[in-house]
């Protein structure tokens, strides 16, 4: 079974599957990364500014601190002062705040101790500063010019140089690190588009491949149901012609219909298969079944009505299809409730005729689903069933007519026994009573008594006769006679043999030709030769010799004028013609006919079997006989018999 | 020197017949005895019975009750004292079938009786002048019927 040989192989399709899930996982966590990135890059910005701005702050705390500072040392005004201190105040927070946002950064934190330090150093200075300037108050008015003030001043103003150095550089740092980010990041943005691309690109592919393959798939799919449809068609045929098959096997009658039954049940599955006979029970319409097989086994055989099911009226070359809910369809069907069917198939058997004789069908308990397939079987099934079906009931006939037919044989052989004992032992005494009569008596009889007496004899060498001949005629019934290779020329010698005393006494010729050798039956066929030259010397003219030509041919059976003759065979043709009274043409046939006479009995002796006799001989040699007549001219016997 | 008289026997359950048979042989003037029986089971005792010298030739007729003439044959030619008796079938059957079984069984003559007095002389007179001891192992099929 090549075709199941299918390009579709779910491995494939797996492949595709896993490699999608793949790339579609893997899209999305690099756009989740991505996103994460942008989004951890602008915080990172964001923290960058912010320590920045707080170290400006700070710085600008410092500053606003110093110049507070020298507007005291100026004015001496104690709201610079205060100013100062707010300043001052502010600084620790800030410095706090700018702490806890590097606290990740080990190089930062460093300088933000040293800066811290610095702070708190320009701090003291200011505090010195102040301490100075408060003296100088005190003792002169040329604070300005104070030495000791100025250098104080001075290293305040060094002091706070280093300060901005290193917030400038504690900036540039958060400013590089921010840098090294951005660096990282946008690498990071720069190559992802294209990996986005690529994979994008390659899942397009894949999905385009897929596609294509799920498309070509789908036309494959289709081409190989179509084919395992056909095939399955095929296979059906297969099943249906290899069923017809399985009838050469099948042997006759009973065994036949059982092979039938059993092969239907195993090639459909069904529970029930049938097939019958139509009789007649009372009046009523019944199927005896040949065979029925329950569950794929030959079972007893069944007889049910058809009364209230659904072939009713059986109707030959019928089909009736009722594949489901038989049971509810037909109720008061006793056969479809006893056996409780679902689904039923029939079809009607009908003989030579065309008249329905019988039926043959399935039945399940379940509905039938392979109503075509059940169908073509059935019919098939139904072609032979229907001539085994006729040729069984012919049998049967045959069988009837055969035993009254050996029935009757066996009356006529009684009969046959009581008419060459019985009857003639009764005759055979008047006979003899008679003649012991005539010899001794013939002194005491008067001339009319004597007259009666030959009366009663002739009436009783009739009667002799009858009895001899219609013995001799059911003597030729007997079928079992051998057939033997026999020399036709010797048959006819002891023919004329036999009718020496006759042919003396009538002076008669016979002339013949060489007979052939035939195969006969030798004692009947003298006896035919005997009747027909009998029969020719009986009829002769008188007041001629009588003539008799025996004369033979081998004759084509189409130029044999009688209904009788097969055209392709060919024939011996054995011919008596003789110069006796002959016979109307038109009593050519009633001539054979038992008991059948042209004359009357006054004027020649016979019995009407004779000739009879000789029809069934040559019958019995599967041949037939004609006569041909002419009144006062002749008359001509034609025996027939198949050459070969 | 006066010979010996011809021992004939015949068995027959026919009154006319053996009335026929024995006015033949009477009218025949030939130096014989004429035994009847009539039937098998009597003919069969008769000749079991050492007192009785054989007969010459015994007339069988085929039809008889009791014990029938077929039967007869087959028991005197498988008894050791009597299966060399001559033995004419005297019926009125002319059945081929009966010639045949007849022939078959051991008798040694067939005779189909004759339908008057005449012939039955004929016939008889033949049977009877012929010399069984000679004509025993002469018999053939086509003799055997013996036709007047």
């Amino acid at each position: 079974m090549s075709f199941i040989n299918s390009k579709i192989t779910s491995p494939i399709f797996t492949g595709i599957f896993i490699t999608s899930l793949i790339l579609l996982l893997f899209i999305s966590s690099i756009s989740y990364r991505q996103m994460r990135s942008t989004d951890e890059s602008g915080k990172q910005v964001t923290h960058t500014y912010r320590v920045q701005l707080l170290l400006a702050e700070l710085f600008s705390d410092l500053k606003d601190a110093e110049s507070s500072q020298r507007g005291y040392i100026l004015t001496h005004d104690s709201t610079f002062m205060k100013q100062m201190n707010i300043d001052l105040e502010k600084f620790p927070v800030v410095f706090e705040k700018i702490r806890s946002m590097t606290v990740d950064n080990k190089a930062q934190q460093q300088r933000l101790g040293y800066l811290n330090a610095l702070i708190k150093r320009r701090i003291e200075i200011l505090n010195e500063t102040l301490a100075q300037s408060n003296r100088r108050m005190m003792v002169s008015e040329a604070i300005l010019t104070s030495d000791a003030l100025k250098s104080k001043l001075l290293m305040g103003k060094n002091v706070m140089d280093l300060i901005r150095r290193e917030i400038t550089e504690m900036g540039e740092m958060e400013m590089k690190l921010l840098k090294d980010r951005e660096e990282k990041h946008q690498d990071e943005i720069a190559f992802n588009p294209i990996m986005l691309f690529l994979l994008a690109f390659f899942s397009l592919i894949v999905f385009i491949a897929s596609f294509y393959k799920i498309n070509k798939d789908g036309k494959e799919l289709k081409v190989l149901n179509q084919k395992i449809l056909n095939r399955n068609r095929d296979l059906e045929q297969q099943i249906l012609s290899e069923f017809t098959e399985s009838f050469a096997v099948y042997k006759t009658g009973d065994e036949f219909f059982n092979s039938l039954t059993k092969d239907i049940a195993a090639k459909t599955g069904l529970d029930y298969v049938l097939v019958g006979e139509l009789a007649k029970a009372g009046d009523q319409n019944v199927i005896k079944t040949f065979s029925f097989s329950e569950f794929g086994q030959v079972s007893e055989n069944i007889q049910y009505a058809l009364a209230g099911g659904p072939s009713e009226q059986l109707t030959p070359g019928n089909l009736y299809s009722f594949p489901a809910k038989c049971r509810f369809m037909f109720e008061s069907n006793r056969l479809f409730q006893q056996f409780k069917v679902e689904g039923y198939i029939a079809y009607a058997l009908s003989d030579a005729y065309g008249n329905a004789i019988g039926l043959i069908a399935v039945m399940d308990k379940r509905e039938i689903k392979e109503i075509n397939y059940v169908e073509s079987l059935l019919k098939i099934a139904a072609k032979r069933a229907e001539l085994e079906l006729d040729r069984t009931l012919n049998s049967r006939l045959l069988a009837a007519k055969n035993l009254e037919l050996e029935r009757q044989n066996t009356e006529l052989a009684s009969f046959n026994h009581v008419a060459s004992h019985d009857l003639q032992e009764p005759l055979r005494k008047i006979q003899t009573f008679i003649s012991r009569i005539s010899e001794k008596e013939t002194t005491n009889i008067s001339p009319t008594g004597k007259e009666y007496f030959e009366r009663i004899q002739i009436s009783a060498n009739r009667m002799q006769m009858l009895i001899d001949d219609l013995l001799t005629f059911s003597r030729t019934n007997k079928a079992d006679q051998i057939f033997e290779s026999v020399d036709l020329n010797v048959l006819l010698e002891n023919a004329k043999h036999e009718l020496a005393q006759i042919i003396e006494e009538k002076d008669a010729h016979i002339q013949s030709v060489h007979l052939p050798t035939l195969n006969v039956i030798p004692f009947q066929f003298q006896q035919l030769l005997i009747n027909l030259i009998s029969n020719s010397l009986k009829y002769s003219k008188p007041g001629i010799t009588p003539l008799i030509r025996i004369t033979v041919e081998i004759i084509d059976g189409k130029n044999i004028p009688s209904t009788r003759a097969e055209h392709q065979k060919k024939y011996y043709k054995i011919s008596f013609i003789d110069n006796g009274v002959g016979f109307e043409q038109q009593y050519a046939e009633n001539i054979f006919v038992l008991f059948q006479r042209l004359h009357g009995r006054s004027e020649y002796t016979g019995t009407g079997i004779g000739l009879a006799i000789c029809k069934k001989i040559v019958e019995n040699h599967q041949g037939f006989i004609t006569a041909e007549g002419k009144p006062n001219t002749g008359a001509a016997f034609h025996v027939f018999l198949p050459a070969s | 020197m006066p010979k010996e008289p011809i021992r004939i026997l015949l068995a027959d359950d026919d009154e006319d017949d053996r009335l026929f048979f024995k006015d033949a042989i009477e009218d025949l003037k030939m130096n014989t005895i004429v035994t009847t029986v009539n039937d098998g089971i009597q003919l069969m005792n008769y000749l079991g019975d050492s007192e009785n010298q054989l007969p010459h030739v015994v007339f069988l007729d085929l039809n008889m009750p009791r014990k029938g003439g077929i039967e007869c044959l087959q028991e005197i030619r498988n008894t050791k004292a009597l299966k060399d008796l001559s033995i004419a079938i005297y019926s009125t059957s002319g059945s081929e079938h009966d010639i045949e079984e007849t022939f078959i069984k051991g008798a040694n003559v067939y005779i189909k009786k004759p339908n008057d007095f005449t012939s039955l002389k004929k016939v008889l007179s033949e049977v009877i002048s012929i010399n069984w001891q000679y004509h025993t192992s002469g018999l053939n099929k086509e003799t055997f019927l013996l036709s007047i």
